[in-house]
């Protein structure tokens, strides 16, 4: 391991690599990644992978159509095949109330560019004959959502940042971060100190304990969330059924089929070793009772595997992306609240320009720490759960 | 324990074993099914009613060694591949003992295999005696060895001998991974278990693991010179084995 690094970053997963990518890409020789466990081990390895452009605020749609240009075009721009599978995110709603919050996002949306519409029942029957239309008012629908693999857009980062020189230590823990007179002067780790100026937290579900070490209180804390795959069929859906806190999507070409539901009931935990990501029998009944009720075919589908992560949930369930001015050096990317996975190209895009231009390209100001301080909050209405 | 290793455990082996007398009369099932999972194809495909009726669809299986005939159905009825018929009275210094057997090509009848115990490991030879494999088992075959008589409370499965390569040996067979593909990945820098399960996928398919494990751990051990114990292991994750989706949500409102 280095002992000297221009930028350490703190997390291996989605966020903390395409950050350390594009650092390496506008030219920053020394970046090292530190991750407590394996690649992989974070939410960015146990999430759904679902990427859409159908959000309720103008920065948030601003943000995801960005990185989808980047995720539908992985291949040309990086060589590595991410399974990209643009079927659309069918939205059902069932309530007056949403009806018309979702045709005021469209509205939004289709200003910034983003070809969104409103599907009649009629036409999602037509379309969509498996969905059970029963109740239903209208659903979204915007083509070019849909989903990758994650771990294929994971390794693929991985791959990019060994090749760019940049130094990836797993299974290493950053346990403190030194300062003096205002300054960061270098991180300690269980393998060793490093000498730095520049920390960038990208700790997902453990950010909050990575802000502690110098000083921030982080509103950003994990929540359970499950997720359920099952065996292989024939490829009947091409899109992600969703009905709020419920979805549904087939893989391609493996025809497996992937399923999550947002629970209430689930705590806010202070850290994610509280939370203990283990599944649960509960989970599994109550997602698979939609299931059943949104498209009874899948009741002869057999499950044949569960597991669970956690979500990085912060008051407005949107992420920090930005520094501190407190502590000049110090950067985040973090508290993405469950949808942060497809926000992953461009956040490490924007935050690399911040780093070494101190200046974005789309202006993420409004997304900093002290917003939380400032009461200025930003809630985004299209959140799953 | 099966639930930490994959690997059932000495005690739990015992517990199933059927008695000397009963294995003194020939052919029985030996029912190694430790994991209280929705699952009872077992009891279900046997025509004898040797293996009772559930009560409740998470029970362990039951089997009463009298009624069990060694007939073999239930063999390649077991999604978990946990059922062997074991026969000692074969011959003087051999038992036959038959095994589900997923992998391709089958082995062919006379061919020279080698055993290998529940872990994996290589533990003797068996000549196949024969090889069964209708529509009905749904690509389950049933292989019968005969193997060393005091090899028959070991021998689980079989590798065949042949010329093989890294790119025509499977190592998980669910999702059809070689090898090869594995090896590459290690030498790409995946030395990491969760890595490699997450990267190509072995062991995520519906044996959970099962048959992969031991191969994938046994290539990361010699590539990083790791013991076998040290790597960190990959968590089981439920259902161990595959649950029909009514089952545990019923069938919807919809008739
Ligand atoms: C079930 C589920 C479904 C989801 N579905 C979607 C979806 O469809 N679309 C979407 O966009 N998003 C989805 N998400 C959210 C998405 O997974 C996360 O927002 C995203 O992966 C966060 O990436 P990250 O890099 O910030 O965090 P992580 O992937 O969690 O990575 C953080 C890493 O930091 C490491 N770390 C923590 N502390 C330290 C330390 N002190 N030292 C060293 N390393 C440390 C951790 O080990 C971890 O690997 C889902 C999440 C879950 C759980
Ligand atoms: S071997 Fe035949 S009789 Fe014995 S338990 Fe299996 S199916 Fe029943
Ligand atoms: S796994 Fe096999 S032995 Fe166990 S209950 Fe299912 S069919 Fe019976």
């Amino acid at each position: 391991m280095k002992n000297k690094a221009d930028v350490v970053i703190v997390g291996g997963g989605i966020h903390g690599q395409a950050t350390a990518f594009n650092l390496a890409q506008k030219g920053v020789k020394n970046v090292v990644i530190c991750e407590h466990k394996y690649i992989g081990y974070g939410a960015t390895g146990r999430c759904a992978a679902g990427v859409r452009e159908q959000f309720g605020l103008p920065l948030t749609i601003q943000l995801a159509k960005a990185s989808m240009d980047v995720t539908a075009n992985f291949k040309e721009l990086y060589g590595y095949d991410i399974e990209y599978t643009p079927g659309g995110y069918l939205w059902l709603l069932y309530d007056h109330r949403d009806l018309e919050l979702w045709r005021r996002n469209i509205q939004i949306q289709n200003s910034l560019d983003v070809k969104s519409f409103l599907l009649r029942v009629e036409e999602i029957r037509e379309r969509y004959p498996y969905v059970n239309v029963n109740g239903v008012l209208a659903a979204t629908m915007n083509p070019r959502d849909g989903y990758v693999n994650p771990f294929k857009v994971l390794y693929a980062y991985t791959e990019m940042c060994r090749h760019a020189g940049v130094e990836i230590n797993t299974y290493t823990t950053v346990t403190d971060i030194k300062t003096k007179g205002g300054k960061i002067i270098s991180v300690l780790t269980d393998k060793g100190e490093i000498e730095t100026n520049t920390v960038v937290n990208c700790a997902g579900g453990f950010a909050r304990r990575v802000g502690k070490m110098v000083g921030l209180d982080l509103p950003v804390k994990p929540q359970r969330h499950e997720m359920i795959v099952t065996e292989p069929v024939e490829l009947f859906f091409p899109c992600m059924v969703i009905t709020g806190p419920w979805y549904a999507f087939q893989t391609k070409p493996h025809g497996s089929i992937l399923m999550g539901i947002s629970l209430p009931e689930e705590p806010l935990f202070d850290d994610v070793d509280s939370l203990q990501p283990q599944s649960t029998w509960h989970f599994l009944e109550k997602v698979l009772k939609v299931a059943v009720e949104i498209m009874p075919v899948l009741r002869n589908v057999a499950v044949i595997r569960q597991w669970a992560g956690w979500y990085e949930m912060t008051p407005d369930a949107q992420q920090i992306l930005g520094g501190v001015p407190e502590l000049p050096g110090y950067y985040m990317s973090c508290g993405y609240s469950g949808h942060g996975f497809q926000l992953g190209h461009i956040a490490g895009k924007l935050l690399a320009e911040l780093i070494v231009d101190s200046e974005t390209s789309i202006d993420i100001s409004k997304c900093d720490y002290g917003r939380f301080v400032r009461g200025e909050l930003m809630p985004e209405p299209g959140v799953i759960g | 324990m099966l639930i930490k290793t994959g690997i059932p455990s000495p005690e739990e082996i015992v517990k199933v074993k059927p008695g000397q007398s009963r294995l003194a009369k020939g052919p029985v099932a030996m029912v190694e099914c430790f994991q209280r999972i929705p699952c009872n194809p077992c009891a279900t495909s046997c025509p004898a009613g040797a293996i009772e009726p559930f009560k409740n669809i998470n029970d362990l299986p039951k089997l009463n060694t009298e009624k069990c005939t060694g007939c073999s159905a239930c063999v390649s009825s077991c999604p978990g591949l946990a059922i062997f018929i074991i026969d000692e009275t074969y011959s003087d210094k051999e038992a036959v003992v038959k095994m589900p057997y997923e992998y391709r090509p089958l082995p062919e009848v006379k061919s020279v295999v080698e055993v290998t115990n529940r872990a994996g490991k290589v533990v003797g030879t068996g000549v196949v005696i024969q090889v069964v494999n209708n529509k009905k088992q749904d690509k389950t075959a049933v292989v019968s060895v005969a193997v060393p008589k005091e090899l028959s409370m070991e021998a689980r499965s079989i590798q065949i001998r042949k010329e093989s390569t890294p790119e025509n040996t499977f190592i998980c067979r669910c999702e059809e991974i070689s090898l090869q593909e594995v090896r590459e990945a290690i030498a790409k820098g995946y030395t990491d278990f969760n890595e490699l399960k997450r990267k190509l996928r072995v062991g995520m398919g519906p044996c959970q693991g099962l048959t992969c494990r031991q191969l994938v751990l046994t290539e990361l051990s010699m590539a990083t010179g790791q013991l076998v114990e040290e790597i960190n292991l990959t968590t089981f994750r439920p259902p161990t084995k595959p649950i029909k989706i009514s089952v545990v949500a019923g069938d919807g409102n919809e008739k």
